[in-house]
């Protein structure tokens, strides 16, 4: 694999007597596109989080980023050196609105500080395209994908050379899921690196460039979309009763 | 109501009101009163900043305080040192207890939290009462130094200087308040507050932003007990007792967590609420249980407390008008 931004070796998550994650390996190239995915308990969700520290690393095997080994970092180092993840759930701060969120972000995550933090939380809302009107009102007052803007916007915020994102499509109208795919595109042709977990297949397929299929904890198939897809196992086990 | 309005013109008007009270209330007993809710009203909404606005369950807050009644009783009694400076004292002190409590407290969760805490105010206290040769122990110290402005003794004048001292202290320290929660650091607070993990993944660091906001919190908690000691002119083990943390407590839950405001207009209103049960017959020891059903109706009818009852009131209005940095 040419530059490797991202390399799992073994990476293994335990909870007692269940393993979540089994001796998962795999690298995403500089610039690429890698979907995620797999059943509802697959670990494709406890991937990322092993990954990131968020809220645990993995009991046994390595994360590399850009070369170093960033497992056992603390999440908000991991999280300042370039690698920003989004979460299915909890997906806002609801007392804060996307303005103050997009701030905290650029300070913490961005090293941006006053009028400079605030000048790029308007630039990122542009970007995202996120309804100006709406920018100040507390957070639990967005819709469903508003939040999801929101979410990615303070990702992108940082400059990260990685974004994971984890199911941002779930609860989205096709219309915005649509658009959904458009703003991706445009992440990424940007320079940044996506890994995506997604349910919604029209979308990870449209945008993967390679995918990755859990199943149990372990890895069923990797490859180019369109070879997973053909793949019997895949396509009986996951894929085959869905739209 | 329009946002200058809660946010600016009613505190205004509030500190203009308190500051014209002195004319009115010419007694020492009503100035006294006065005096230990703009204390009360310190203690609260410095604790509405750690429990509140970044939801730590620190149930040693009002060891903080107690660090500062002993601290300036110490420095101004004992060694002899000029009791402003034993009262400032009693903020760094305090300060720097909190940030040892912090330190184990930061990486706990929920009850944990809690039990540590509260351990740690019964460790101090068990400190003071067995440092009696220091501390006074159970029989606490008395004729603590008090307050003189050059000639001017703080005693005279049916302790109207006391007064302004204080209410000076609560404007000082609700306008640290102010620019604490306004800031991005403020804010990051509320993000650790309701949404952890995803703050984390935003660059945050969830301890240090814990052991922080503990600390800060102690700053004017301090102040406020050295002040309390140098005032009272007494330093008692009773100020770690149970209490005194249940009034504080009720008087954040009350005025409204996540709330500059709110725990100030509690500790106002329960303060004057307690002595004027006080003074009906048969409701002398039944007080607390008022207080207590009043938190319960509160909590019940707003968990936001008071000030969340006046934003269920305004809700039409601030959706299309408050922006969410207007809330405090």
């Amino acid at each position: 694999m040419s530059d490797p931004i991202i390399e799992v070796s073994n990476a293994t998550k335990t909870f007692g007597g269940l393993t979540a994650v089994n001796r998962v390996s795999f690298s995403v190239s500089r610039g690429e596109i890698f979907g995620i995915a797999g059943p509802n308990g697959s670990g494709k969700s406890t991937l990322f989080n092993l990954m990131t520290g968020i809220p645990y690393g993995p009991t046994d095997g390595e994360v590399r980023f850009n070369g170093e080994r960033i497992d056992g970092r603390p999440p908000h180092a991991i999280a300042r050196s370039g690698l920003c993840r989004t979460f299915q759930k909890d997906a806002e701060f609801p007392d804060l609105s996307a303005i103050e969120t997009l701030q905290i972000s650029a300070v913490y995550n961005g090293g941006r500080h006053g009028g400079q933090a605030l000048e790029k939380a308007h630039r990122v809302i542009e970007l995202v395209q996120f309804d100006q009107s709406r920018a100040r009102m507390p957070s639990s007052e967005l819709s469903v994908y508003e939040k999801k803007q929101l979410m990615i916007a303070s990702a992108l915020i940082s400059e990260p050379s990685v974004i994971m994102l984890d199911e941002p499509a779930s609860g989205l109208t096709k219309p915005e899921i649509e658009r959904l795919d458009a703003l991706l595109i445009d992440v990424n042709k940007s320079g940044i690196t996506i890994l995506l977990i997604e349910h919604v297949l029209s979308l990870l397929l449209s945008v993967s460039q390679r995918l990755l299929v859990l199943n149990q904890g372990e890895i069923l198939a990797e490859g180019l979309p369109a070879d997973v897809v053909r793949n019997p196992a895949v396509a009986e086990a996951y894929l085959g009763g869905r739209d | 109501m329009r946002p200058a309005a809660t946010s600016i013109i009613l505190p205004l008007a509030s500190l203009v009101l308190l500051l014209l009270v002195p004319l009115f209330a010419t007694d020492s007993y009503t100035r006294h009163l006065f005096i230990i809710a703009f204390l009360y009203a310190v203690i609260a909404s410095n604790w509405n900043l750690s429990l509140g606005h970044c939801g730590v369950f620190n149930f040693g807050h009002l060891t903080f305080f107690g660090v500062g009644v002993y601290t300036a009783a110490i420095l101004s009694k004992t060694i002899g040192i000029n009791p402003w400076i034993a009262i400032v004292a009693g903020g760094a002190t305090a300060a720097l207890a909190a940030f040892v409590i912090a330190a184990p407290v930061a990486r706990l969760k929920g009850i944990y939290v809690v039990l540590v805490t509260f351990a740690f105010g019964q460790l101090v206290m068990q400190l003071v009462l067995s440092q009696a040769q220091i501390t006074g122990g159970a029989e606490g110290m008395v004729r603590i130094p008090y307050l003189r402005l050059g000639d001017y003794s703080f005693i005279k004048d049916y302790k109207l200087g006391y007064y302004y001292a204080a209410l000076f202290l609560l404007v000082a320290s609700t306008l640290f308040l102010l620019a604490v929660v306004r800031s991005p650091f403020g804010k990051s607070l509320k993000a650790v507050r309701d949404a952890e993990d995803y703050a984390a993944a935003r660059g945050i660091s969830i301890s240090r932003q814990r052991i922080t906001v503990l600390v800060l919190s102690a700053i004017f908690t301090g102040i406020a007990g050295g002040f309390y000691a140098i005032y009272l002119r007494v330093a008692s083990p009773d100020v770690f007792g149970f209490g005194t943390l249940s009034l504080a407590l009720s008087m954040v839950l009350i005025g409204g967590t996540g709330t500059v405001y709110g725990p100030i207009v509690a500790a106002l209103a329960l303060t004057f609420a307690t002595e004027a049960l006080a003074g009906i017959r048969g409701l002398e020891e039944a007080r607390f249980i008022v207080i207590a059903l009043a938190m319960i109706v509160v909590l019940r009818i707003a968990p936001g407390g008071l000030l969340g009852i006046i934003e269920k009131l305004n809700i039409g209005e601030r959706k299309t008008a408050e922006p969410a940095d207007a809330r405090n």
